[in-house]
């Protein structure tokens, strides 16, 4: 038995939970038999059935999870379950959520761990796991079953099922444990406006210093409709503000352009930028794993590439042709 | 209070080594930042309470007594190395290797960084936290708060979606941290020339199994053409400029 841990997010079942479906059709030889997906969260009782139809496989919609408990004690109430079920894999998103319920139950079910798989090669039998911070992938089996965290946006959705899966909606209990939960603030930040930009350009901490700040923005300024992003060290620096931040604990883009300055792409920063999106890098590291979805790499040294970029674009001949930028 | 904090020691370029090595450079290693920031917040603690021992435990060949004697040398009371040929490269396996040592130390508070930038996993802490049976709290983005009884401390995490959360654990617990909040200090001169000769104990790694062996490796796959420029900077920028006239981001 195959399962889907799905967690909702908000009130909608995420896109990688059709991801995670095409990965256990991959591992089933492509029948959705003997797959079971486990919703929960707020709302599950809502997403659970979006998800028999859409996916064809028998799922549970789990109500009582919702916020408020721990990863241990959310394990911990899942682990009984998928005992009974004898499930052999089980597939998360890799996200921050999973990256603490995945191992508590690989080890409560006694199965391997496999995190960060990005592709999956039903022939061997394969799992391509990203490692070298980006720039290699690990290639690993497990034919004995396996907890398995899949890089969301790697895998295409699986196709709409033509038969509905089985639908249960189901109450579990989760038992308190020993840590407390005393609160849950959302950051009073403004609301990002990068998901609507056509072009987003973002820093990283190839910027060197915050005295560069200053002419990141005049360079991302010189573009015209240009909305600026940077990668979240930037943010926990203090040197741009979290609405900015572009990633799994960020926001997710889907521009039609995306430029990457100083951005070595971990998988954090990569999973939140839409397959659909060109991306630009300029690096100087010529391995960079950002380069790796790139169309165009610019192997360079930021700061001196930046200014001879906004030298161009301050020339007469370019001047009176920039396009309508609002930001002037 | 006894406070454990586990560090890795990663190659400088984040690249993943599959075999064991024959030979290494050992200047080209250094510790994986976010343990770097645990090791930070752990030394504010031992600094801000009376009474805290602080032990630094790295899995991996000989080369990790390098990255022990910094974490020394910044202000750490103790060292153990758990010898391996390599570092495991599954979180399980970490956690599984380094299960024995901490049973026996069994500290009030393990702390480690929240991921390693090679393998970017995330889950060796949470791994060897459930193991061990004990509460933990991950992506911690603020100084800990240890409550007065030395049995309790409060964490803020970071839950996504851009949420904090406070969460209050009982001791024995472990943490993992997240970068933004601490600058790792320099090493101390002093204590880093006492580090340099000092004998570091050492104990073989419990002989765990290999749970998810690597049949190979390969470059990540390519998504868009990968076009490459080269040149001095102004060459660069006007193919860039080019580039976006072309994509009608700036008009021709
Ligand atoms: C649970 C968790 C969640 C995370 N969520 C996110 C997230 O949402 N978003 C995110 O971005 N990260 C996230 N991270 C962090 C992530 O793992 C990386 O640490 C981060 O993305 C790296 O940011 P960076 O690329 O700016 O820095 P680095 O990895 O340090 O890369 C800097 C790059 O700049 C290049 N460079 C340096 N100097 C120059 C120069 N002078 N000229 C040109 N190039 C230069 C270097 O070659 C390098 O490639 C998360 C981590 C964890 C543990």
């Amino acid at each position: 038995m195959i399962a889907l841990l799905i967690e909702m997010t908000g009130d909608k079942v995420p896109d990688v939970s059709m991801e995670l479906m095409e990965l256990a059709l991959r591992l089933k030889s492509g029948k959705p038999s003997d797959i079971l997906a486990l919703v929960h969260g707020k709302q599950s009782e809502k997403g659970a059935p979006w998800f028999a139809e859409e996916s064809g496989a028998e799922t549970l919609g789990l109500m009582g999870t919702e916020e408020g408990h721990s990863a241990m004690e959310m394990a911990e109430a899942f682990k009984g379950l998928l005992k009974t079920r004898g499930v052999r894999y089980l597939l998360f998103a890799h996200t921050p959520r999973s990256m603490d319920m995945a191992p508590a139950l690989a080890i409560a079910l006694g199965l391997p761990l496999v995190s960060g798989v990005v592709a999956f090669d039903r022939n061997s039998g394969t799992f391509y796991r990203a490692a070298g911070g980006g720039k290699l992938r690990l290639h690993v089996e497990a034919p004995m079953g396996a907890v398995v965290t899949l890089q969301p946006g790697t895998l295409p959705s699986a196709p709409r099922a033509v038969t509905p899966g089985s639908l249960t909606l189901k109450r579990i209990a989760v038992s308190k444990g020993p840590t407390q939960i005393l609160s849950t603030h959302a950051r009073n930040e403004s609301a990002s406006n990068l998901s609507g930009a056509r072009v987003v350009v973002s820093v990283g901490r190839g910027l060197e210093s915050r005295e560069n700040l200053p002419l990141f923005n005049h360079f991302a300024e010189a573009l015209p409709e240009a909305a600026k992003a940077c990668s979240r060290p930037l943010v926990d620096m203090g040197w741009m503000p979290y609405p900015c931040q572009v990633g799994i604990t960020g926001t997710s883009v889907s521009a039609e352009l995306y430029i990457a300055l100083g951005i070595s792409g971990s998988t954090q920063h990569l999973a939140s930028i839409s397959q659909k999106t060109t991306v630009v890098s300029v690096n100087r590291d010529p391995n960079a794993a950002i380069h790796s979805i790139s169309d165009l790499i610019i192997e360079t040294d930021l700061l001196p590439f930046m200014k001879a970029t906004l030298e161009m674009l301050s020339a007469p001949s370019l001047q009176n042709k920039k396009g309508a930028n609002p930001a002037g | 209070m006894h406070i454990a904090v586990l560090i890795k020691q990663i190659h400088s370029l984040g690249t993943t080594q599959i075999r064991p090595a024959r030979e290494e450079n050992i200047s080209e290693f250094r510790i994986n930042r976010l343990d770097e920031h645990a090791l930070e917040e752990a030394l504010r603690i031992k600094e801000s309470l009376p009474g805290v021992t602080l032990t630094l435990i790295s899995l991996g060949p000989d080369r990790v007594t390098e990255a022990l004697r910094r974490g020394l040398g910044m202000g750490a009371d103790n060292a153990i190395h758990l010898k391996a040929e390599m570092e495991p490269l599954s979180a399980t396996d970490t956690a599984a290797a380094l299960r024995p040592v901490l049973k026996d130390l069994a500290p009030d508070l393990i702390v480690c960084g929240a991921m390693s930038e090679d393998l970017m996993q995330g889950m060796t802490g949470p791994a060897l936290a459930a193991m061990l049976g004990i509460p933990w709290v991950s992506q911690v983005v603020k100084e800990l708060l240890i409550h007065s009884d030395n049995k309790t401390l409060e964490a803020t995490r970071d839950a996504g979606a851009g949420s904090r959360q406070v969460i209050r654990l009982p001791f024995p617990c472990l943490v993992t941290i997240q970068q933004g909040f601490n600058i790792p200090r320099y090493p101390n001169i002093s204590h880093m020339i006492q580090a340099r000769t000092r004998p570091i104990p050492s104990r073989d790694a419990p002989a765990t199994s290999n749970t998810t062996p690597v049949t190979g490796s390969s470059p990540p796959t390519r998504r868009g053409r990968g076009l490459r420029i080269t040149g001095t900077p102004e060459e660069q920028a006007a193919q860039f400029v080019a580039y976006l006239q072309e994509r009608q981001v700036l008009k021709t």
